[in-house]
């Protein structure tokens, strides 16, 4: 075992485990951060999706020692209820979820697309999503979610 | 630390020291005490005929109902809470509910085959119904006036004509007692034309906190002294027959420290404080396993199915369909294949149970929670009485999933190491355990007379049972571990697989029959998967009925309506026509030289023949590449809308669904077993590949709501299919339609 | 440490038998062999039979496998005891025969797919122990597919023509001074017959030995130049080569994966560690043969462009959650990897296209890897601009891959 420190949400944790514990079990069992999501264990489904310094990651896959001293942003780092994102209320807006197991995930990977192109188009929503399954068929719901989101990003509504 | 455990004893005494526990465990809390609800509220009935069972009234006004059926993430608890603030008249924002829970809600039988609504909803809604009754009764004898002159408007029993505008809300009539007073089966419910918030489509309950990122899923619970599980599974992942089985040599030398294992008949599980820690333990048990598999090779599964079939059994037998078929003037004869699916649940199931010497409480996203307390009971060797389950809501299942057997898999797990255990399964685990939606053929033979009337209609289908829950019936047989532990082979009853076997066309000469197959001799662990029999069975009818019109050099939807009476089928039928700009079809089939072409595929359906009616049209392009479907229109007419905005989700999620289902899916494997462990074998439909889909729907709002659920995914495959055929002239029959088969079909036609 | 050390499991799901097979291995591992079994089971992973004689989705040794050759499909047999449709009832020397001459017991030649050019150089003792082992596993009843071939090469004598020009009959002779490079040999060219997939073929699809081990492709993969050049391994460590042969990767830098990665499962993985050393042995004794496949040292990677924009989005969701080409510190199993790569450095591209289709499942003696395939996943347009985008921003080349490249790959 071995003492980390990671930030989370901005919040510097230290966290006492094995280095080589995938990021996500860190999150769900030590840090109490349940947001992300357990779906497959090899990088396929995108549920367990989390941004290290503004990149969307697997947390399933990559061991916390990868992490050591980055910034991790999980889902409830996104906002408050009381001041949702705009990917948040677009989401509720669209009424895109069905289980929303993936929701997390897609918002994330949606979240990490916003940042690097506020204007993406239905075909680069699409492709950005490559990596995250839904499997309730919530599809086309979330890419309008996705789109109205960059609206409002784009239209300065953002908190 | 705080025990955080309930008795039946001391729940129902309400203690308040008890809540402090609860708070470590905040869905529980939710659950049990709902929101601000004192304990001693919830001492209550659970028989159905009584009210109690139903409904309670907060002092502070608001409703908390409690609903068996559960939110499987379809959007039922919105639509429920919508039928009871209707019917009770209160805002919806006062209703709040409670479900799946045996120590709390009313035994509605399984949440299963799109009767949420349909059957749940009607419950619910007779239940609020004799509540608004009982009120306007009592708000009568309170204020001295006929019940006849009063109303209820939000809360209140008012009297409008009053100049005093006299009025009594429902917290004081009830003061804080239960109403004591049975369900009146005939109690008058609220005209459509009054409805302010059914037909509405309110956004979902559930839906805030999943975006923002609290919302607790099974798989997120935790209690504490908890240990994690893990099970290690034989080999002949997912074969229905376990009989063969044995361990031969377990070595568990590099299982880590921290890590325990547990093990009973071919049962073998490790617990482990961490749950890192049992990942690893799971890992480094090395099993030595004796086996025999029979199963079969995989390019011998339908012959297999066949062999193992029963004498069949007659679903419709009307006319003569064989004297026709002998003297008609044409015959086509089609055999359909459909293959083993999976549950395509992101998140693989997970359970979590607190078993001790004398009662126990398991949490799982079971779809039955009444069905699943006497499977455990069981196996656990305890009273039904003593245990109890509580419904939270996992990943979406679609059926029949992995939910129940790892309940009992923690269960087990717990009893034996004495500690609350949460079983978390991996993509392996579901992807090869899960009960699989049956594998099935379809054979149907349709004469034409000389003008080309459909004059005889013959269909046979060979099926597996679709139904293996687990239920009091089965008991541990039908739970993965029960028949690991105990060797008990897998039991079902017959069913499933000739679900919309019969057509809703009007034939004078028709006969269906179904060779049924017994649990155990489909070799993959067969049970219900979203619209069970009725998918495949409509994708045979559907495709012949175009195979007929073609046949008959008619357009496939004037074929169609020729041979239907009922107003709402043909209503769907003109309405995806109209909708989709359908044209008639060139009855003449294409030549298809390669190029990517279009073409587009009608299909119709009436979900158990006397449910939900859908039409649906596809779009779809073929190349060489394969089949891209582009768009799908669908109009579905399920009576009485209760969320509009919450049907047409579902029917897009059942076109996406059924779409992969059809072009995509298909469970393989082995005689060691199922081989597609994981999502890139058995691929769900990424963004990219879906299609565009245009809804209509046709309100009924003076007739009874019936389930959205599942009806579309019958009518999807057979529309893509005949698209298919429309596009290129070939005929797809056995299903997923890869881009292999395609090209297998254009080398046997040419 | 593997990627996810439970994905283990998976494979474990999938090929029980693995399983059994490695618990008994452990009792003799210091030892000499106790049987002729014994030493005919080692003999037999080192040869890897297994690999060509079991079937995707089959039972061990029970034949079946496809091999698509210029002439048509040949068909691997069923070397289980079974009386039948095995080798049950075939005498020693019958068995010999086949192995040293590739003549079957009716006196009708083999085809060469089954290599008896190495066999031939076996010993006696080792054919026998060879032999033993395979009588000693389970009887599978079961018929290969009959070979699909054109005429006239469905004509079994013509063989005998081949056998003339590509073929001699023979045990092994020593070939160094030093015991080690001759038993590297014997392990290689007589046993593990290494040159079946890393030699050209002439045009009669005999080895070519002025080529011996340059690379070849064969049966839709790329089998990479193994001789001491600098395109080969000649820049490699005798610990790295080890570490590649034993495991099948070595962290962040090759990877084995199609056939190769079925090697390292079936075979190498076993072996000794002085056995694989005297293969290492031989091979740097080789004369080194040129290269296509530029080395790592040869190339630099390009910076992505305007253009990469949508082809990086998939990149990003499908690839680099686990390959992390970027090297922005993030760990895992792959870390900075691509460049490494021949099949990304290979401006061909053939084995880059087809671990996308195909995926990559192989158990190395330490641990395990698992990429799932794409093949029902990504379009042919899609992969091959994946191909395209990884090729020239990792792999120094510009070759322009086109969906009909990846469709032609599927067919294989």
């Amino acid at each position: 075992m071995t003492v980390l420190s990671l930030t989370i949400n901005g919040i510097t944790h230290k966290v006492d485990a094995d280095p080589q514990m995938p990021l996500l079990y860190v999150l769900r069992n030590i840090v109490g951060i349940t947001s992300p999501k357990f779906g497959c264990g090899l990088s396929e489904c995108g549920a367990c999706t989390v941004l290290v310094e503004g990149k969307p990651v697997r947390a399933c896959c990559v061991p916390v020692v990868s992490f050591s001293g980055q910034a991790v942003t999980t889902l409830e780092g996104l906002s408050t209820s009381d001041a949702p994102h705009p990917l948040q209320q677009a989401f509720i807006d669209e009424q895109a979820v069905q289980c929303g197991y993936c929701i997390s995930g897609m918002i994330m990977t949606a979240h990490a697309l916003l940042m690097t192109n506020p204007s993406p188009t239905s075909e680069e929503i699409k492709l950005a999503l490559m990596g995250n399954l839904c499997g309730c068929g919530t599809h086309v719901r979330i890419v309008r979610a996705i789109q109205r989101a960059a609206t409002m990003l784009r239209a300065g509504q953002s908190t | 630390m705080i025990d955080c455990r309930l008795s039946r004893r001391n729940f129902l005494q309400g203690c308040s020291a008890l809540i402090v526990g609860f708070s470590l465990t905040r869905s529980l809390a939710a659950q049990v005490l709902a929101p601000d609800l004192p304990v001693e509220a919830v001492q209550k009935t659970l028989d159905i005929h009584a009210l109690d069972a139903w409904l309670a009234i907060r002092d502070d006004g608001r409703i908390v109902l409690y609903s068996g059926k559960v939110e499987l993430g379809t959007g039922v608890k919105t639509a429920l809470c919508q039928i009871t603030a209707e019917e009770l008249c209160v805002s919806f924002e006062t209703v709040s509910l409670v479900q799946g829970d045996t120590w709390l809600t009313p035994n509605q039988g399984i949440t299963a085959g799109s009767k949420t609504i349909q059957v749940g909803g009607a419950q619910i809604r007779r239940a609020a119904a004799s509540a608004r009754q009982y009120l306007l009764e009592e708000g009568a004898r309170r204020m001295g006036v006929d019940p006849s002159v009063l109303d209820t408007v939000e809360g209140r029993v008012m009297y409008p004509g009053d100049s005093a505008e006299r009025y009594v809300t429902y917290a004081e009539l009830v003061a804080g007692r239960s109403f004591e007073r049975p369900v009146n089966p005939q109690v008058d419910e609220r005209a459509p034309e009054a409805f302010r918030v059914v037909g509405k489509s309110l956004p979902r309950l559930d839906i805030p906190a999943k975006v923002f990122g609290h919302f607790q899923y099974m798989h997120d619970i935790r209690v504490p002294g908890m240990m994690h599980g893990r099970v290690i599974r034989p080999p002949i992942t997912g074969a229905s027959r376990l009989d063969g089985l044995s361990i031969a040599h377990i070595d568990a030398s590099r299982l880590p420290a921290g890590a325990r294992l547990i093990y009973e008949g071919n049962f073998i599980g490790v617990v482990a404080e961490d749950e890192w820690v049992a990942m690893q333990a799971a890992d480094a048990l090395r099993v030595t396993w004796g086996y025999t598999s029979t199963l079969p090779n995989p390019g011998d599964l339908y012959d297999r199915l066949k062999y193992m079939a029963e004498k069949p059994e007659v679903q419709v037998d009307h006319g003569d369909a064989a004297g026709q078929l002998a003297q008609a003037a044409r015959i086509v004869e089609a055999e359909y294949r459909w293959p083993y699916q999976n549950h395509d649940s992101i998140g693989p199931s997970c359970a979590l149970a607190d078993v001790r010497q004398d009662e126990a409480t398991i949490w799982s996203g079971t779809q039955g929670v009444y069905a699943l307390r006497s499977a455990l009971a069981d196996l656990l060797e305890m009273q039904e009485s003593a245990v109890h389950v509580i419904y939270t809501q996992a990943s979406g299942c679609y059926g029949h999933n992995g939910a129940d057997d790892a309940a009992a898999d923690a269960a087990w797990l717990s009893k034996r190491c004495g500690r609350p255990v949460r079983v978390q399964w991996s993509r392996a685990d579901e992807h090869g355990w899960n009960p699989k939606g049956p594998a099935m053929i379809m054979r149907v033979k349709g004469g034409l007379n000389a003008t080309g009337d459909l004059v005889a209609w013959h269909f046979q289908n060979w099926t597996p049972t679709h139904l293996t829950r687990p239920n009091a019936r089965t008991g541990a047989a039908g739970l993965l571990a029960g028949q690991l532990i105990r060797g008990v082979p897998l039991k079902g009853q017959k069913g499933g697989g000739n679900r919309n076997a019969p057509l809703n066309y009007t034939l004078v000469n028709c006969r269906v029959e179904t060779h049924w197959i017994k649990p155990l001799d489909s070799p993959l662990r067969p049970s219900a998967l979203r619209g069970l029999g009725a998918v495949a069975n409509t994708f045979a009818n559907e495709s012949f009925m175009d195979e007929m019109a073609f046949a008959a050099h008619v357009d496939p939807l004037e074929f169609r309506l020729r041979y239907l009476q009922d107003a709402r089928a043909r209503a769907v039928l003109t309405a995806v026509a109209e909708q989709a700009r359908w044209v008639p079809q060139p009855v003449q089939a294409k030549a298809w030289c390669g190029e990517s072409t279009q073409g587009r595929g009608l299909a119709f359906v009436q979900y158990e023949n006397e449910n939900a009616y859908v039409a649906v049209i596809a779009d779809v392009e073929v190349s060489e590449a394969g089949i891209r479907v582009q768009r799908v229109t669908v109009a579905h007419d399920c009576g009485l809308i209760v969320n509009p905005d919450g049907v047409k989700n579902q029917i897009e999620g059942n076109v996406i669904q059924a779409t992969a289902r059809v072009l995509k899916q298909e469970v393989t494997f082995t005689p060691t077993g199922v081989t597609s462990l994981e999502w890139n074998t058995c691929p769900i439909l990424s963004f990219h590949e879906t299609p565009e889909i245009d809804i209509v729907l046709l309100d009924q709002p003076n007739l009874p709501s019936v389930g959205a659920g599942e009806a579309t995914s019958a009518a999807v495959p057979a529309a893509i299919a005949n698209a298919v055929y429309n596009a290129t002239g070939l005929r797809l029959r056995q299903v997923p339609l890869t881009r292999q088969r395609l090209a297998e079909a254009r080398e046997r036609l040419a | 440490m593997g990627l996810c050390p439970f994905l283990w499991r998976l494979l474990y799901s999938a090929l029980p038998v693995l399983w059994m097979m490695l618990t008994s291995m452990a009792v003799w591992a210091n030892n000499g062999f106790a049987t002729d079994a014994q030493r005919g089971e080692y003999l037999t992973r080192a040869g890897n039979c297994q690999s060509c004689h079991t079937r995707k989705d089959g039972l061990p040794f029970a034949g079946g496998v496809p091999f698509k050759t210029p002439f048509g499909t040949l068909y691997s047999s069923n070397i289980t005891p079974d009386n039948l449709t095995g080798i049950g009832a075939w005498s020693d020397e019958q068995f010999l025969r086949a192995m040293h001459e590739g003549i079957r017991p009716d006196g009708q030649h083999l085809y060469p797919a089954f290599p008896y050019t190495a066999y031939t150089k076996l010993s006696r003792n080792d054919v026998l122990a060879i032999r033993a082992y395979l009588r000693s596993r389970p009887a599978v009843t079961y018929r290969p597919p009959a070979n699909d071939l054109r005429f006239p090469y469905d004509q079994r004598w013509l063989i005998q023509g081949w056998k003339l020009v590509n073929f001699r009959e023979g045990r092994f002779n020593r070939i160094s001074s030093d015991e080690q490079v001759n038993w590297g040999a014997y392990l290689s060219e007589a046993l593990g017959h290494c040159g079946e997939c890393h030699t050209p073929r002439t045009w009669n699809q005999g080895l070519d030995k002025s080529r011996h081990l340059a690379g070849a492709t064969q049966q839709g993969w790329t089998a990479w130049n193994i001789t001491p050049d600098v395109r080969g391994i000649g820049a490699w460590s005798d610990e790295k080569l080890l570490d590649y042969l034993r495991n099948g990767h070595r962290r962040g830098e090759a990877v084995a994966g199609g056939p190769m990665a079925q090697v390292v499962s079936d075979s190498l993985r076993y072996l000794k560690e002085e056995d694989l050393q005297a293969i290492i042995a031989y091979l740097r004794s080789l004369p080194a043969q040129p290269g296509a496949v530029p080395a790592r040292s040869e190339i630099s990677g390009a910076a992505s462009r305007a253009e990469d924009a949508p082809v990086e989005r998939l990149f990003n969701a499908l690839c680099e959650s686990c390959h992390h080409p970027s090297g922005n510190g993030m760990g895992g199993a792959y870390l900075y990897s691509f460049p490494n790569y021949s099949a990304v450095r290979d401006p061909k591209g053939t084995n880059l296209i087809r671990v996308m289709l195909e995926g990559l499942q192989r158990r190395g003696a330490n641990d395990e890897a698992f990429m799932p395939a794409y093949r029902d996943v990504l379009s042919d347009a899609q992969i091959a601009d994946l191909a395209t985008y990884i090729g020239r921003r990792f792999g120094g080349h510009t070759t322009t891959f086109t969906p009909s490249d990846v469709a032609a790959q599927r067919e294989e």
